[in-house]
This record gives structure tokens, C-alpha cells and sequence, in this order.
């Protein structure tokens, strides 16, 4: 049911001018045909990388555990497809720095492994029971941080959670994954909240979304009765779909600087993860594919895809039609928050929401200048922080006073690189302001 | 004018007394400091670099008259001030050797390949982290300089897209070793004559991909010389620099020259760097 909640406007963001959502919105779903080979990164949750299990020439169905998680924040991975495992290769990161990963000579087969349990019946099954279901298939948070999803289902007992805040919000432009699974599985996501909602011992269920995406309100208030979920629809303003902004936006509760949602009774979830919670419980199945918004001007189908983990995403941009035009950049996620690629090896991990081209005439090219104190991105920055100062600081190697400034609440969004005349790499800077002061503080 | 005269000795009066006061606190409750530290001071050059350890010169000078600190720990401090320093201290002075940095890598714009237009932060840090500034070797030198920013002695030149220590202006203080994010300069003995200057770890093939000046560990300069080089993995090592002269350099026969004597090194690109400075 639409919820009477009136949504708060969070202070700060932008409304991008182009939203590029139609390009890929209305398309149907799409499966691509399996690939000859798959080029698994190996370390795809935050926290410690799972331990590989398996070795070169082994046989592996699908589904097959190939690593074992290493600890409590940590996540098993999973084979995507059947077939032999190939080399030990490295291959570029999202941010171009190598990695490992393991090759999967498909079968072609495609055939699933002894299956985890399914429990059809887990409003029966045990909270904890659920809850290692949810590390076993190896779910992390698939809206782009990739924290494992059990960790964040398991708040401390002090802290007193109240509220799920489903997070449908998608508010990078271009981005049209979440849109296309509500509109053909929302009950699917709606009973994955359930589940998380079962495990957080909580009833009250919000559902964030943005209002330009009517469709997919549509078909969540059709299944919502059932869940008692209530559905807020909300302004479409860049960064809704941040944590901070979304539970603001939706209870008007503030998380002060360096704190959790779990710190104001809330735990968010993205759709995606939500589906994948379900598939794990009801049917069994470990997260081995995602929903990823393959989009872009110079595409010549661009759309949303099931792809499998390890998809090369050169093979990604094949499915969409392969390119029409000339392209300026190649993005791996959204606009805003995705990192520029430099090699078509780079492939689709479990937090990979996009793959987006740009025509070069999107690409806006620019030498930085000095500041201007134009304070453009001091009105934009949804987390309220100085940036013209801290840009300056930064500038000058001054992490002491960037910590000062609370650099460390930065969420990334982008808003102040995209607003400033000046062309500053403000995030950039804030990244390595973060990077050294994390360093300084190991050190004491 | 009488009015005038009493201020003016009211004044000095008011002075004199607080110029007695003053010199007696001055003498009661003086802090003995060990005149000692004053001169260790002195002798060391106040460059404030933080190479040692300590917060600047005078803590160090400080830590070697208090705590017994070695003065040769200063890097940047000459032989002849190291021994003026130990006979401050009335100790002996041991034998100091001199260090500088080198960069091993010679992937300079016209040998190495870019691989993305990087147009980000101006920080070997920031682009280590961001496809490593575009460079497609991700062992070589990103070339924005971030140790030459850091070096307090300005020994190091970026030109044409690599990081060139100037041995004669170095003093081997570290600093650019802790900030390259690539950990590609390392302090050898300032005596070198020669370095394999390469740092990549990968095979042969895979490093002629993107460079056209790489170590592929053909091993000819081990075998010219099995003493001074040493194989580790994909990567030459000259180990005994001191000996890699232009006539060792010459017999060897590197085949893509990523051997090379230190002179040959410091003209490296200079050609290429000059034709840009005319353009611009
Ligand atoms: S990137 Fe950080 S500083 Fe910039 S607008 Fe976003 S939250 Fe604010
Ligand atoms: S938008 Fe750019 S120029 Fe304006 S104050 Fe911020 S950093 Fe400075
Ligand atoms: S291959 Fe060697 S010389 Fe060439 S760029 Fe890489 S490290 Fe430098
Ligand atoms: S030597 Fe290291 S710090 Fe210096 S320019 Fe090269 S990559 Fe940057």
C-alpha cells in the first residue's frame, strides 16, 4: 500500500540534467547466451576475501562453492556456471589496479550442484539458521558496497533496529536494474524483506522509492498488502538512494557523523540484495548472477541483463548490440559514483549495478583550477560538509585538518566534482584524504 | 615642561625597576640547558626534512647531546660536520656512507605506453589507485611527481613523464621512498655507476606490451658479469652498482637498454624534453 508518510527533502544534492533512464527502462529483461569462459575476481565483498577451495582442472557444477569465506565479515564465492577451473589470472579492478581471479571453462552444460537447502518454509525456520543461509550464499550488498549482508543483519544487541528501509530509491542516472526487478519480481524483493525483517525480530517495513519510476510503484502495491510493506514514493533528487539521505528522507531521523543507520533503529537493504536474500532461502541458490544496466548513448540495444559473475564486461556491451558510434568513456556502475575503465577485461562482480558508455560529446574534458569559493558544492553536498575547504586542505596535504573537517562522512557521491566550475577532482581528493588518514590511524 | 620631565622620569624609573626585576628572575629561575645542543644544533642543516626520525634538526640535536642519538643518523649532514659534531660529543666518529636515491624504471612518454587518458588529481598516490595515472605498466613510475614534491632538497626532476634523481643534489634523507605509491626508489650506495632500471615483475612479453625499454631478463648481463647482477624472477638486480661502469654496460649488450650507466640515465629524454620546451 502507498504509505501516508509524508517524505522529508534532505538538505543538499542535485537533480542531474540528464537522466538517461529511458534508454534502457522499458526494455524487457534479457539473458544473454552462456559464455565460453568466466573471469571470477576473487575478493567481491568487503571485509577479508574468501579462501579459494578449488584448483586447476577441477570439475565444478554450478552453484559450487569455489571459496570459502574467511571469517565473520566475509563471503563465500560461487561458480557460475559448470565446467573446469581454469588459471589463476589477474585482471583489472573496478579502479584499473589488478586483482586476482580464477577462470571457469563453462561446459555448457550449465548444470546446477548439490543445491543448499531450500527452505520454503522459513517464516518456520530458525532466525540464525537464516542468517548463515544468507552468508553460505554469499550475498553482499548489491547496491555498490558489497558489505556482507549477514553482518549487517546481525546489529549488536544494544542497538534497538525498528525500521527496514528497502532502498529502491536508484537515483544515479542511467541506472535502471532495480526499476526492471520490481517491475517483473517485486514480490520476489518484497519477500526478502520479509525475511531480513523476520531475522531483525521487526514488522515495520518502508519501501524507498523514486516517483519517476510509476511502474514499478505499480506493481509493488500490488504485491504489498501481503507483506505489510508500506511503499513511500519520493522526490527524484540525487543521492535519495543514499543511506543517510533514504532514512532521513523517509523517518526523519539524522545518523550523526561517523555513525550507523543501526544507530537510529534502521537497517537498509537494496532490491537487488533483497532478491537475491529470497533465492538464497526459498529456492536455494547462492548468489552466482545480477541484474546489470548495460546503457549508453553509442549501444546499439542497450537494456538490463542477468548477467552471471565474471562476465568480461567487453562481452557485456556484445549483448547490448555491441557500439554504434564513437565512444568517449566507458563506466563501470552509474555515472556519478562509477569508476572510469581503461580495459574491456574488467569483470561484473557482485556490487557491479551498471556498465554505462559515454558518447565522447557527453565526456566533459577539463584541466583543474584553482578553487573559486563559488560554495556550489558546499549547497550541493548531501552530507553537509565545507568542500571548498576541505578541497583546499586536501590540496595541500593537510589531512589533519580534512579529518577536522570531517572528510570521513564523505559518502563519494560526486555531486561536488559534478557542480564545481572550477573542474576540482574533489572526490578524488577526499579518496586519498581518507586513504592516508585510515593509514595514519593503522599506524598508532 | 615641567609635567613633561616628571613622566619621562616616572618612565625610566618604572623601567629600571622591571629591567632589575626581569635580569633576577631571569638568573633565579633559569632552565639549564646543555649549551651542547646549541652547538650540535649549528652544525646540523637545518633543513628540517624529518629523514632522521625526529621532528626537525634541534629535536635531533637534542636526542644526540640528551639521549645519545648517532649523528650520522642525519643523512643530509656532511662527513666533515658529522665529525665536528662527534668531537662536540668527545665520541668517536665512525665511517659514514653516502646514500642516494634512484628511480628504477625509464619508462619516460616516449618508451612506455599509455593505456587511458588520465586527467584526475596531480598525485602519484591518488592515480596509483585510479589505473595507475593511465601508464599500462603497473610497476613503473606514474610520473606526477609525487616525490619530487616531497624531496626538501629538489634533487628530483620529472621529465617527460618519469621521476630522474639528480645524485649530486641528493642526500639519500628517504622521504621519496615512504610517498611512492609504487615503491620504486630504493637508496643505494651513492658510488653506483649503473642500474637495471626496470621494476616490473612481470614476464618479458607481457612488459614489452606497454614498454619498449624494459628488463626482460634475457640474463646476458648476468652472464657478462655473474657477480654485479642478480636474477630475481622476471627482474635484474644489479646488486654491486658500484661496478655497472660504461665499459660493463657496453659488454653486456642489453638488448632493449633498460641497463644503463647513471650518466646515460640522467640524459635520458633529455633530447624529447628539450623539443617540448621549445614548443610550449
Ligand atoms: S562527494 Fe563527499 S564532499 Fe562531495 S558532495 Fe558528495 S558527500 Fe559531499
Ligand atoms: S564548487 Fe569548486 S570552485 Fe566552487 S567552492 Fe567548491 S571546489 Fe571551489
Ligand atoms: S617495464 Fe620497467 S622500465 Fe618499463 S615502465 Fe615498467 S617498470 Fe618502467
Ligand atoms: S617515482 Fe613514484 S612518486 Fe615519483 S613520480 Fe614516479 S610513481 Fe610518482
Amino acid at each position: 500500500m502507498i504509505s501516508s508518510i509524508h517524505p522529508k527533502k534532505f538538505a543538499g544534492g542535485i537533480h542531474p540534467e540528464n537522466e538517461g533512464k529511458e534508454l534502457s527502462a522499458n526494455e524487457p529483461l534479457r539473458v544473454p547466451p552462456l559464455l565460453e569462459k568466466y573471469t571470477l575476481p576473487i575478493h567481491q565483498n568487503i571485509g577479508a576475501p574468501p579462501k579459494l577451495i578449488v584448483k586447476k582442472g577441477d570439475e565444478v557444477r554450478k552453484g559450487q562453492c569455489i571459496a570459502e569465506a574467511d571469517g565473520f565479515i566475509s563471503v563465500p564465492l560461487h561458480a557460475p556456471t559448470s565446467g573446469k577451473i581454469g588459471d589463476a589470472v589477474e585482471i583489472p579492478g573496478a579502479n584499473g589496479v589488478a586483482v586476482p581471479a580464477i577462470e571457469i571453462l563453462s561446459d555448457g552444460a550449465d548444470e546446477w550442484g548439490a543445491c543448499l537447502e531450500p527452505y520454503p518454509d522459513w517464516k518456520n525456520t530458525d532466525r540464525e539458521k537464516l542468517k548463515k543461509r544468507i552468508q553460505e550464499a554469499g550475498i553482499v550488498g548489491m547496491g555498490g558496497a558489497a558489505f556482507p549482508t549477514h553482518a549487517k543483519l546481525s546489529p549488536p544487541p544494544e542497538k534497538i533496529i525498528d525500521t527496514l528501509i528497502v532502498n529502491a530509491a536508484e537515483c544515479e542516472p542511467y541506472l535502471t536494474a532495480d526499476d526492471r526487478l520490481l517491475r517483473d519480481s517485486a514480490e520476489k524483493v518484497l519477500t526478502g524483506a520479509a525475511i531480513a525483517a523476520k531475522i531483525l525480530k521487526i514488522s515495520r517495513i518502508l519501501v524507498g522509492i523514486e516517483n519517476n519510476k510509476p511502474e514499478a510503484i505499480e506493481a509493488l502495491s500490488a504485491v504489498s498488502e501481503k507483506f505489510s510493506a508500506e511503499i513511500v514514493p519520493l522526490h527524484v533528487r540525487y543521492p535519495q538512494g543514499g543511506e543517510k539521505q533514504l532514512i532521513y528522507a523517509l523517518t526523519g531521523r539524522k545518523v550523526v557523523a561517523g555513525g550507523l543507520p543501526m544507530d537510529v533503529g534502521c537497517v537498509v537493504q537494496n532490491v537487488g540484495t533483497l532478491a537475491a536474500i529470497c533465492e538464497a532461502v526459498t529456492e536455494g541458490h547462492p548468489l552466482i548472477e545480477r541484474l546489470v544496466t548495460v546503457t549508453g548513448s553509442p549501444l546499439v540495444r542497450p537494456g538490463n541483463f542477468v548477467l552471471r559473475l565474471g562476465t568480461p564486461v567487453g562481452k557485456a556491451l556484445e549483448f547490448a548490440g555491441g557500439v554504434k558510434g564513437p565512444v568517449g568513456k566507458l563506466i563501470l556502475g552509474g555515472p556519478m559514483m562509477g569508476f572510469a575503465q581503461s580495459s574491456l577485461e574488467v569483470a561484473v562482480s557482485k556490487n557491479t549495478s551498471g556498465i554505462l558508455l559515454l558518447a565522447p560529446e557527453e565526456v566533459r574534458q577539463f584541466e583543474a583550477g584553482p578553487c573559486l569559493s563559488c560554495g556550489r558544492c558546499v549547497d550541493a553536498c548531501p552530507m553537509r560538509l565545507l568542500v571548498s575547504t576541505l578541497s583546499k586542505v586536501c590540496e595541500n596535504e593537510r589531512y589533519d585538518l580534512a579529518e577536522e573537517n570531517y572528510v570521513m562522512s564523505c559518502l563519494e557521491c560526486g555531486i561536488c566534482t559534478y557542480v564545481c566550475p572550477a573542474g576540482r577532482p574533489n572526490v578524488q581528493h577526499f579518496r586519498l584524504a581518507k586513504a592516508e588518514i585510515n593509514a595514519r590511524r593503522r599506524k598508532k | 615642561m615641567e609635567s613633561v620631565l616628571v613622566a619621562v622620569g616616572v618612565v625610566a624609573l618604572v623601567g629600571l625597576i622591571l629591567g632589575v626585576l626581569i635580569g633576577f628572575t631571569a638568573k633565579k629561575f633559569a632552565v639549564a640547558s646543555d649549551p651542547r645542543i646549541e652547538q650540535v644544533a649549528e652544525l646540523l642543516p637545518g633543513a628540517n626534512c624529518g629523514g632522521c626520525g625526529y621532528a626537525g634538526c634541534a629535536d635531533l640535536a637534542k636526542a644526540i647531546v640528551t639521549s645519545g642519538a648517532d649523528p650520522a643518523l642525519c643523512a643530509v649532514c656532511s662527513a666533515e660536520n658529522v665529525a665536528k659534531i662527534c668531537a662536540v660529543m668527545g665520541v668517536e666518529a665512525g665511517t659514514k656512507e653516502r646514500k642516494v636515491a634512484v628511480v628504477y624504471c625509464s619508462g619516460d612518454r616516449s618508451h612506455a605506453k599509455m593505456i587511458a587518458q588520465y586527467n584526475g588529481l596531480n598525485d602519484c598516490r591518488a592515480a596509483a589507485s585510479l589505473h595507475g595515472g593511465g601508464k599500462g605498466c603497473r610497476f613503473g613510475c606514474i610520473g606526477l611527481g609525487s616525490c619530487a614534491r616531497s624531496c626538501p632538497f629538489g634533487a628530483i626532476e620529472i621529465r617527460n613523464g618519469l621521476a630522474i634523481v639528480h645524485p649530486e643534489t641528493c642526500v639519500g634523507c628517504g622521504k621519496c621512498v615512504d610517498i611512492c605509491p609504487r615503491k620504486l626508489i630504493r637508496l643505494v650506495p651513492a658510488e653506483s655507476k649503473g642500474h637495471v632500471y626496470c621494476n616490473s615483475l612481470l614476464k618479458g612479453p607481457q612488459k614489452k606490451k606497454y614498454c619498449s625499454i624494459p628488463c626482460i631478463a634475457c640474463r646476458k648481463c648476468v652472464k657478462a658479469a655473474p657477480e654485479v647482477f642478480n636474477p630475481q624472477g622476471f627482474l635484474v638486480r644489479a646488486v654491486k652498482p658500484e661496478l655497472v661502469d660504461a665499459e660493463l654496460v657496453k659488454s653486456a649488450g642489453c638488448p632493449t637498454g633498460a641497463l644503463q650507466t647513471v650518466e646515460d640515465h640522467l640524459a635520458l629524454g633529455q633530447a624529447a624534453g628539450k623539443e617540448k620546451e621549445g614548443a610550449a
